[in-house]
């Protein structure tokens, strides 16, 4: 391979052959070949066995990261694209805030604000930004692992990787814990080590660490879903786990990398990025369900039973009908309040052919048709990467089939082939068949190799895929809580005309009445504002969310689509290394090699002018 | 497309069945090539001695290689073509009929070239004869007789067929003491009416035979002393030859239990890569469809990545196809010849069992001397035997005594033309399995390089894309 240095060069190939005789000849005796779990060096990405094993637990999406047994080269590669994610993040943050930052809010509508964190964050957010910080460099990013992938480029990382963070995030150092559980069973969960580096304001120290459980996580996802209404909040690790599997290596290490990227999603997010939530999560000290801050942010924990015992209430004309402005910046399904619930699904139906819809709210609600047909294709072709990732995981465990039964075929003829040999007087040719068998087992078994690198590292470049498939439901609910919002606000202005018209058409000598109507609609009036406000935020996050969910897809399809072509070329130049260099081995003609050779000159010079060097 | 192996392979392939002709098989310029081998250049003398090797490359490397100048160091008195497969008749008697054009430079024969209609059960006879006339020659293993994939008569399996029955005759025609064979000379020569004599002539000496007498009925005598000792009927080759074992040379029973075990060896080997050439083109669907799915998700995206997936699509059609011919010249170049060389080694042991039968002949034989001998001597120690019986005693042992010197005469010729043959064989083998395992690497440096060129030229359109769009480039990528 012309031009490039290889850290991963598989040694001179008689070294390589050599070695591989001694492994091979310690294998051999074990090995059944053709159940496929052939043993080459220490390796994992080229395990079969490894790479089958975990597919199976999948649920609903397929995630090639379970495809990919992480090793502690994957963990660092994942570090530092990770590293790099954020500081991406980071350059949209900077631009982010100023649309999302201005939802049209009059003042005198919003009573609560405090309820919603976001607008003071928001302003901080802009300011952090805008401050350098030089402390905020890039620290998680251990030095590239020098011989994990060998020239197969890496995946790729922004241009400008020295951008300013203003908030890293790493999640390690998995540690179990045992606690009383029920019936005097000890339940013992799993707690990861939360450490942040943050240079936003507010936060009282730039380094702190913390102790999470996965219910914690849960427990911010919840979260942030209640205050980003209309945000495409970043999803969370799935639970699936199966029960006795929960605690295996493999699938802690795999839950740690998981939580940890979604961390940095959470952190690059240009307006949870900096909110109270995610600072809270990631600074408060001890046991998070204990901590005050958090506990004031949760959602006031109204029951179903509550809600049931007012519908009742309402019916018989005991308690206010009218929904309070606070209560109309909420869900109706949260509010509890079930009468709310009724009458909304009923304008829901009424709407269809009834009030006029706004243009932009039609568009939007295009956008979210969009982002569902964008889920079916994405599924598909979510698919179809995995399919494509099995094959090539095949197709690489059966070249190290072939190549160790050759090399089997080869030590028989080494061991018995002797006796013919001197009966026939044949030796040499005897040696120089034996010779070549090993020389093309040596070979298959280093396209094999080769073949599980580039299956791990494609597994790794198509989760692009299955990461955004997973995004899209979160995109599908911020535009449903946008219409949710709009039908709340149409259904109080509704109640509110029915209020003016009963007013209207009052007797004005019943004062008492009259007086309890005006009240009424006073509060209805505020009600109105506030529902109206929330869903002016919310289209206007709606808005922003958009434009920055399809920048970031469209740059990670492009990347992924540079890096998957990427690796197939240097995959394709080592694998036409190795069989050029052995057809020459195996006595073939210049004309011959001449006529397979690839030019790798002029794809040297695309590879390096990669956006990412991909050779190390 | 394919320099390597010459230009007509997928013609060949693609069922221009009716133009295979062309030049001869260059086998010189294989042997030159493999001159080239550090085995080869130890030993130059057995570029004399393997005169088959090479013949995997059959008529597809016709058009080819350039080394043909090398002045040959051997070459065949005979240039053999199978062509023009035709199907003939219908449902279960349906069979393929095959020309099978002769240039020969041998005497014998009536004209320099010639051309015969035969079918598969006609190469059938002509390796049974062959056997019969050559005790002890490790015959070119003929194409398996598969009634599945007969009854099916896919194109592939006729063309595979095709190609396999030419690479036979060839080998044939290149060895030492088949090539003189007049049983070879009758089947490329013979006008099918002649050779529909022999076919009927052959079919009644199975027949006589089977009614008894004549020399098979002595090898059934033997197969039947075997089974005397108790061995079990199911495996007359395992039984014979553990029957004989106690006799035979101690070398050659470990040759012989090395060729049985080499085979399932390589068979494992040939299993697996029937299974790499199919793993190949299954790869290849999966990357279509890959690619075909990224074009329809970026039909619902704007700009730049619905041209590069679209580009992605069409790039790995294309390269689809190249590979889909890849694994054709895999399979033809690499999975077939060494399924011939399974069989190769099938047919060794088939002479191990042939000599396991002389050598069992001629224990029976001695066995029926000693019957004899006891017979003669006990009428003669019997006071008052008649003269007759006496004499008749006398010449069923000189008899027996003269099937026993026969018997031996004919276990030590087999011996020693196999012996022979093993050595030829041996030799053959390294040069054939080198020859393949060339054209394997070959093959998939050329796949390879076709990879590189398309997915390279597939960058380069990304990257232009990319140039052009530089917000795009700079933007975050929050994924791995």
């Amino acid at each position: 391979m012309a031009g490039f240095h290889d850290p991963l060069s598989f040694g001179a190939p008689t070294e390589d052959l050599e070695d591989l005789t001694q492994q091979l000849d310690a294998t051999l005796g074990s090995v059944q070949p053709s159940a496929g779990s052939y043993t080459l060096g220490d390796d994992p990405l080229s395990s079969s066995a490894q790479l089958a094993g975990p597919s199976e637990h999948d649920m609903s999406y397929p995630t090639y990261g379970q495809l990919v047994t992480p090793t502690r080269d994957l963990q660092h590669q994942q570090q530092a694209t990770a590293a790099g994610q954020v500081a991406g993040g980071s350059a949209v943050s900077t631009e982010g805030p100023a649309e999302t930052a201005a939802p049209a809010v009059s003042d005198s509508t919003v009573t609560d604000s405090s309820s919603n964190p976001l607008d003071a964050q928001q302003q901080g957010c802009q300011a952090a930004g805008a401050e350098p910080h030089a402390t905020a460099a890039v620290y998680s990013a251990p030095p590239e692992p020098q011989d994990s992938m060998g020239s197969i480029p890496s995946p790729h990382a922004p241009q400008q990787p020295s951008v300013e963070l203003p908030l890293v995030v790493s999640v390690s150092d998995p540690l179990r814990r045992e606690a009383p559980g029920m019936l005097g069973m000890k339940a013992s969960h799993i707690e990861y080590l939360v450490s942040s580096r943050s240079s936003l304001p507010g936060w009282s120290q730039p380094e702190v660490s913390v102790r999470r459980r996965f219910n914690d996580f849960v427990g911010l996802a919840e979260l942030l879903k209640a205050q980003f209404r209309g945000y495409f909040v970043p999803p969370r690790p799935e639970k699936n786990a199966v029960e006795g599997q929960r605690m295996s290596d493999a699938f802690v290490e795999e839950r740690r990398a998981g939580l940890q990227k979604y961390l940095q999603r959470l952190a690059a997010h240009p307006a949870i990025g900096c909110s109270e939530a995610l600072q809270v999560f990631l600074e408060a000290p001890g046991d998070l369900g204990s901590n005050i801050r958090w506990s004031g942010m949760l959602p006031a924990s109204a029951s179903v039973l509550e809600g049931a015992g007012k519908f009742s209430m309402q019916l018989i004309g005991r308690e206010s009908r009218v929904v309070d402005p606070v209560a109309a910046a909420q869900p109706a399904a949260r509010s509890k309040d079930l009468m709310r619930a009724m009458k909304e699904a009923a304008q829901g139906i009424g709407m269809r052919g009834g009030r006029e819809v706004p243009l932009e709210e039609l568009d939007l609600r295009r956008l979210r048709e969009a982002a569902e047909e964008m889920r079916e294709q994405l599924s598909l072709t979510s698919k179809a990467a995995e399919k494509l990732v099995g094959r090539l995981d095949q197709l690489g465990a059966t070249a190290g089939d072939l190549g160790l039964s050759m090399f089997k075929v080869a030590k028989f003829e080494e061991a018995e082939g002797g006796a013919l040999a001197s009966y026939t007087g044949t030796l040499r040719y005897s040696s120089g068949l034996i010779a070549d068998q090993k020389r093309t087992a040596a070979a298959l078994v280093r396209i094999s190799k080769i073949m599980g690198k580039v299956t791990g590292r494609v597994a790794q470049e198509l989760g692009t895929l299955h990461d955004n498939l997973a995004a899209v439901p979160a995109a599908v609910r911020g535009y449903m809580s946008r219409e949710h919002q709009m039908l709340t606000w149409h259904t109080l202005e509704g109640d509110l005309e029915a209020k003016h018209k009963a007013l209207a058409e009052m007797d004005k000598s019943k004062v008492k009445r009259v007086d309890e109507l005006r009240g009424d609609v006073a509060r209805l009036e505020l009600s109105v504002g506030a529902a109206r406000a929330e869903y002016d935020k919310i289209k206007a996050a709606n808005v922003a969310e958009t434009a920055r969910f399809a920048a970031e897809r469209r740059a990670e399809y492009s990347a992924m689509l540079e890096n998957f072509t990427a690796t197939q070329v240097a995959a394709a130049e080592r694998t036409a290394e190795v069989w050029v260099q052995l057809a020459a081995e195996l006595g073939a003609s210049p004309e011959q090699l001449a006529a397979v050779r690839a030019d790798t000159g002029s794809s040297s010079d695309l590879l390096r002018t990669a956006a990412q060097p991909p050779l190390l | 497309m394919d320099p390597l192996f010459g230009g007509d392979s997928s013609n060949v392939r693609h069922g221009s069945f009716s133009n295979p002709t062309g030049p001869p098989p260059p086998y010189e310029s294989v042997i030159t090539d493999s001159a080239s081998h550090s085995i080869m250049q130890a030993a130059p003398e057995h570029q004399a001695a393997a005169p088959g090797s090479g013949m995997q490359a059959g008529p597809a490397a016709a058009n080819g290689s350039s080394s043909a100048g090398g002045g040959p160091a051997y070459s065949s008195d005979f240039e053999i073509v199978v062509a023009d497969p035709v199907k003939q008749g219908e449902g279960v008697s349906a069979y393929v009929s095959y020309k099978v054009r002769t240039t020969t430079r041998l005497p014998q024969y009536n004209r320099p070239s010639c051309e015969v209609i035969r079918r598969f059960r006609d190469f059938v006879h002509l390796e049974g004869q062959l056997a019969e006339k050559h005790k002890g020659v490790i015959l070119p293993p003929l194409p398996e007789k598969n009634a599945v994939q007969k009854f099916q008569m896919s194109q592939e399996f006729i063309e595979d067929r095709r190609r396999a029955l030419q690479v036979f005759l060839n080998r044939v025609a290149a060895h030492p003491v088949l090539a003189k064979s007049a049983s070879l000379q009758l089947f490329l020569e013979a006008t099918e009416d002649t050779w529909a004599v022999e076919m009927a002539r052959g079919q009644a000496a199975a027949a006589g035979a089977a009614a008894g007498g004549g020399p098979k009925k002595r090898l059934e005598d033997a197969v039947g002393w075997i089974k005397g000792l108790g061995a079990a009927a199911t495996n007359i080759v395992g039984s014979s030859s553990r029957a004989t074992d106690t006799a035979e040379d101690p070398e050659y029973i470990k040759v012989r239990d090395y060729l049985v075990a080499l085979e399932s060896h390589l068979s494992e080997a040939h299993r697996h890569a029937a299974r790499l050439t199919a793993k190949e083109v299954e790869l290849g669907e999966a990357t279509l469809e890959f690619g075909q799915a990224l074009e329809r998700l970026g039909r619902l995206e704007e700009g730049n990545v619905s041209e590069a997936f679209s580009q992605m699509s069409s790039r790995s059609a294309e390269l689809v196809a190249a590979r889909r011919k890849g694994c054709e010249a895999l399979a033809a170049r690499f999975e077939a010849p060494l399924k011939e060389a399974v069989r190769s080694v099938r047919a060794v042991t088939a002479v191990c069992t042939d000599r396991a039968l002389a050598l069992a002949t001629h224990m029976a034989a001695k066995h029926e001397v000693d019957a004899k001998k006891v017979r003669w001597a006990k009428l003669r120690g019997t006071p008052g035997s008649p003269q007759d019986k006496l004499t008749e005693a006398e010449r069923e042992v000189s008899e027996a005594e003269e099937r026993l010197r026969s018997s031996k005469i004919a276990y030590e010729e087999l011996v020693a033309t196999m012996t022979e043959e093993l050595n030829r064989w041996q030799k053959e083998r390294a040069a054939d399995m080198a020859a393949l395992l060339r054209d394997f690497a070959l093959a998939q440096a050329s796949m390879a390089s076709e990879g590189v060129r398309a997915w390279s030229g597939l960058l380069a359109e990304l990257q232009a894309v990319q140039g052009a769009a530089p917000a795009v480039a700079a933007a975050p990528a929050t994924a791995t």
